[in-house]
């Protein structure tokens, strides 16, 4: 229960510290903390306009998509208290159910008969399927390290002293700047998109929702503020310290998520979007990252050296 | 094993009657035919499944001495899976070939092969006798082939279905060396005598038996680089058929490889190995080839590689579990194959009848040409939906949990083994997981293009949704699909059940765990779904103060939009194919745009299969060339034919007397 909250708590601000600092870096005073949060409780109110074109897919889509992220906050722990929802190889399933509502979206996007949006869908399409991997990866070597197969049973294990606090440290800090990387890649933010240029052509996640308006869009705007905050809660997690008091495990979460939020401030105030075509050879670089862990996973256990 | 014996006879006699009824009545006692035997073998499978086995022995003849039918756990299981399939095929086939419904004859000749089918399919589960065996396999392959080539007159289809007939037929060759083999050394017939043998003297056979064989039943089943057959069958078959070919013929291949297994007593890690990598290619071939292909039965049939290959997965992760004596990975990896044998069966054999039904109403199955389908068959739209989220893998459909075994026995072999299995294993769950995304690339563009957006060409003018009776098998098998999404416990008992015959050791309480697991899952499925309708319901509550407006799909300022300026399938893959490229051979036409006011322009692009064009095309020349040397030999006189014949007879002859002949001449040489 504790992470929904904290999880809760984090959305309300986190767009909110992203725009603050592109606007501090680009020397603007920047909108309210909370404007983010007032845009989308005004689009719940609003009424929604359907495409001609579109079928009950286009009025469902948003709502799978929108729970899909919002069941997945379930699975999350912190620290040491367990997640509501936890069974062993639970990634797994939270990995394809993020991809249930993902091929939602993507047909909706498909549904509307735009040329755009068809775009925005075959994109979206192919960096998750690019993306993908690099998670179970992750997970993977973690299951490794710690002999333990679900989320809370894996994060509540990794700093309980069985290896030195330094080495889980050096691995923890890796793998969470590369659960912030997937994260981006997930949301479609820079360097790999950038949701603020109005060039269509340019855009992924941005293009894919053109026609939806009103609830449909608030949803979709929530569950990517949502999205966010949970890498940022995996991220948060590989560091929380069982041993240390809860105050200053709630400390360091936040710690993180902000760090995450002002991170994807500073990368989109100080760097250029890649080009398409530049894309894959990115994602395909955090997959061989993923790798990196597992090798210091396997090597942490004695794999190496033993058999 | 009187219920069997009463089916067999009830389908026997259909065959017989069949083509003495008129035309209405043929299809509907075809129907009942089916139902009825079907019902009758599926009561005797779950009898098994529940409790002890059936065993029914009795002396055929001289050839084939005494043949054993054995009911066991594994063949229940798969009876099960094909009169599941076949009784909802030979419903669909009811509506499916109303369009055929002015040839009379062909449509006796089909139905009574398709009764043929199912009598074949039975004892080929049940029969434990090697010879017995070979003839029932050869009995199925000829009523499929007979069933492939409904449409023989169109050059495609008896193209094909001569491929599916001489690759098959490589593969009974091969099953008959193998099973020989094994009967010379052994001296017996019975799979269960033999499987003792080798296990009492495990060096005298060898493991070249069991490879021989494995390569027999992995023709069947489609498994890289044997799979070239498949692409092209299924989409020359009649919709009913691709689907039962598909859903339950190749399964038969993994059904063989199943019932082989005790054969291997070798190194038995090296040999799950062998088929795990092989079944990682597999998967990620098909799954990769799937993706650019137009037509779309030809799609489906390529993720029937796919999934082959997932299936194989589990069986040779299962295979390394026994080496490596660990119950968990052999058993989690075992019930994985088979309940995504059961999964595949569903979601394809769903997938390929909605397929027909497009195909039916609008005789195109070029996936470029479709769209907008959803608004004209929302049923059929909604069936291939729920079949292709369930074939992807996502939950809560009954993919999912057939992959989640997979993936669990892969990261348990991950966790207890040494590095180098660690290795592969970590390489397959990469590969499963690529296979996933691709799967996930390859639906959301063939639903997308299909059923939604707007029409892309004219579609026929009556082109609705099929009739309400035809959707009803299709509703039973959507009805499996979510029962085991959401319910996985009962189905994944049962094939634990199945899976535990293979396996010697007691299950531990970690598997036991896992099938707790199962309970979690449901949990969780049944959590999202209430959430979605809590989120739903909460929008048509804020929607209520607001009429609901419609208006044109916005064009980003552009104000007169075509369909064509949709995106289609290949423009929806092309950033995929760009990097796939190396894998993948397309060749693209096109027309040049010369003048600065362009005339009609056209493009034009077809793939091919990289694997068959190396493998089989170049050989086949390559025999080809040599074998035009004898062509002379074949000049179209029948009296040069006679005197082949009288040659051959004469050298037989000379054969068999060789030594009286050597003697005759030796003694004439002496005497002058």
């Amino acid at each position: 229960m504790l992470t929904i909250i904290l999880a809760l708590v984090t959305g309300i601000f986190f767009t909110g510290i992203i725009i603050r600092v592109k606007s501090l870096t680009s020397g603007r005073k920047g909108p309210d903390i909370l404007q983010p949060l007032r845009d989308i409780l005004r689009n719940l109110k609003k009424g929604s306009v359907y495409s001609e074109t579109t079928s009950f897919i286009f009025k469902i889509a948003p709502s799978i998509y929108f729970s899909t992220i919002v069941a997945s906050l379930f699975f999350i722990p912190f620290g040491t208290h367990k997640a509501l929802i936890s069974f062993d190889w639970d990634f797994v399933f939270l990995f394809y159910m993020l991809a249930m509502g993902k091929f939602l979206m993507v047909i909706a996007s498909l549904d509307t008969g735009s040329s755009f949006e068809g775009m925005g869908a075959s994109r979206e399409a192919f960096f998750s399927m690019l993306i993908e991997p690099a998670m179970f990866m992750i997970m993977g070597s973690f299951a490794i390290l710690t002999g333990h197969t679900s989320f809370s049973d894996i994060f509540s294990k990794l700093h309980n002293g069985s290896y030195p606090i330094t080495m889980t440290y050096a691995i923890s800090i890796l793998s969470a700047l590369i659960v912030m990387l997937i994260g981006m890649v997930e949301n479609s933010r820079m360097p790999v998109d950038d949701p603020k240029t109005h060039l269509e052509l340019t855009m992924i996640h941005e293009v894919m929702i053109l026609d939806n308006s009103g609830f449909d869009l608030g949803l979709i705007m929530s569950a990517s503020i949502l999205k966010f905050t949970l890498f940022g809660a995996i991220a948060a997690n590989l560091f929380l310290l069982p041993e240390k008091s809860l105050l200053i495990n709630i400390a360091i979460y936040f710690a993180v998520q902000i760090f995450y939020a002002a991170f994807i401030g500073l990368t989109e105030s100080f760097m250029a979007r890649f080009r398409m075509k530049k894309n894959p050879q990115f994602i395909y670089t955090i997959t061989a990252a993923t790798l990196l862990i597992f090798i210091a996973a396997i090597h942490s256990t004695g794999f190496i050296g033993g058999n | 094993m009187d219920l069997i014996f009463t089916s067999i006879l009830i389908s026997f006699a259909s065959i017989v009657i069949i083509p003495l009824l008129p035309l209405q009545f043929k299809k509907g006692f075809a129907i009942i035919s089916v139902i009825a035997s079907g019902i009758l073998n599926g009561l005797t499978a779950l009898r098994v499944l529940w409790g002890v086995p059936l065993k029914y022995s009795f002396n055929a003849n001289f050839f084939f001495g005494e043949v054993i039918l054995r009911i066991n756990n594994l063949s229940a299981f798969f009876i099960l899976i094909t009169t599941f399939t076949l009784i909802t095929g030979i419903c669909y086939g009811y509506f499916y070939m109303k369009q055929y419904d002015n040839e009379v004859e062909k449509q006796s000749l089909h139905w009574s092969f398709y009764i043929l089918l199912q009598i074949s399919m039975l004892l080929v589960c049940i029969t434990d006798n090697i010879i017995a065996f070979i003839f029932v396999w050869e009995l199925m392959t000829i009523s499929a082939f007979i069933l492939i080539i409904y449409e023989f007159e169109k050059k495609s289809v008896i193209k094909a279905g001569l491929n599916y007939f001489i690759q098959s037929h490589l593969s009974v060759l091969l099953l008959i060396v193998g099973f020989l083999w094994l009967w010379t050394k052994t001296g017996a017939t019975d799979f269960y005598t033999i499987a003792e043998i080798i296990k009492a003297n495990p060096q005298e056979i060898g493991p070249l038996p069991f490879m021989i064989l494995a390569t027999g039943f992995a023709f069947k089943a489609g498994f890289i680089p044997l799979h070239t057959w498949l692409p092209w069958a299924h989409p020359a078959a009649p919709s009913h058929i691709s689907g039962v070919m598909s859903g339950i013929i190749i399964k038969m291949g993994i059904f063989g490889i199943f019932k082989i297994i005790p054969f291997y007593q070798g190194n038995i890690l090296s040999m799950g190995r062998l088929i795990l990598i092989i079944s990682v290619f597999t998967a990620l071939y098909g799954v990769i080839l799937a993706i650019i292909q137009h037509n779309l039965k030809k799609l489906l049939a390529y993720h029937s590689i796919e999934n082959i290959g997932i299936i194989g997965m589990g069986i040779g992760i299962g295979m390394i579990g026994i080496g490596l004596n660990n119950s968990y990975i052999a058993l989690a990896g075992f019930s994985g194959a088979l309940l995504h044998t059961f999964n595949h069966s569903l979601f394809k054999s769903l997938l390929f009848f909605t397929a027909g039904s497009v195909y039916r109403k609008t005789h195109i199955l070029d996936i470029d040409e479709l769209g907008g389908l959803i608004k004209k068959m929302p049923w059929t739209a909604g069936f291939f939906l729920i079949a292709a989220l369930a074939i992807t893998g996502l939950p809560p459909f009954n993919g999912f949990i057939s992959e989640f075994l997979i993936y669990n026995s892969l990261y348990s072999g991950m966790l207890g083994s040494n590095l180098s299995l660690s290795m592969i294993f970590l390489c397959s769950i990469f590969g499963l997981v690529m296979v996933g995304g691709l799967a996930f690339l390859c639906f959301t563009k063939a639903f997308g293009i299909i059923f939604l957006g707007v029409e892309r060409s004219a579609l026929p003018q009556d082109c609705s949704e099929v009739e309400k009776a035809a959707l009803i098998p299709q509703f039973f098998i959507i009805l499996f699909i979510i029962a085991i999404g959401i319910l996985p416990y009962p189905f994944v008992k049962i094939v634990t059940s199945v899976a535990a015959t293979f396996i010697n050791y007691p299950l531990d309480e970690s598997f036991i765990k896992l099938i707790n697991t199962m309970s979690d899952i449901s949990a969780a499925s049944l959590f999202i779904i209430t959430l979605t309708i809590v989120v739903y319901l909460l929008k048509l509550m804020a929607g209520r103060n607001h009429r609901e407006r419609t208006s044109p799909t916005w064009g980003c300022g552009y104000t007169n939009p075509t369909p064509k300026l949709q995106y289609t399938a290949t423009s929806f893959v092309s950033s995929y194919t760009r990097i796939a490229s190396p894998l993948l051979k397309i060749s693209i036409k096109t027309s040049e745009i010369k003048e600065y006011f362009p005339v009609k322009g056209w493009f034009h692009s077809s793939s091919y299969d990289k694997i068959e064009e190396k493998l089989i095309d170049k050989n086949l020349k390559r025999i080809g060339s040599i074998m035009r040397i004898f062509g002379f030999l074949q000049n179209g006189l029948i009296q040069y034919y006679i005197l082949y014949g009288m040659f051959f007879i004469i050298a037989i002859i000379g054969y068999t007397f060789r030594e009286a002949i050597v003697k005759f001449i030796l003694s004439s040489l002496a005497i002058g």
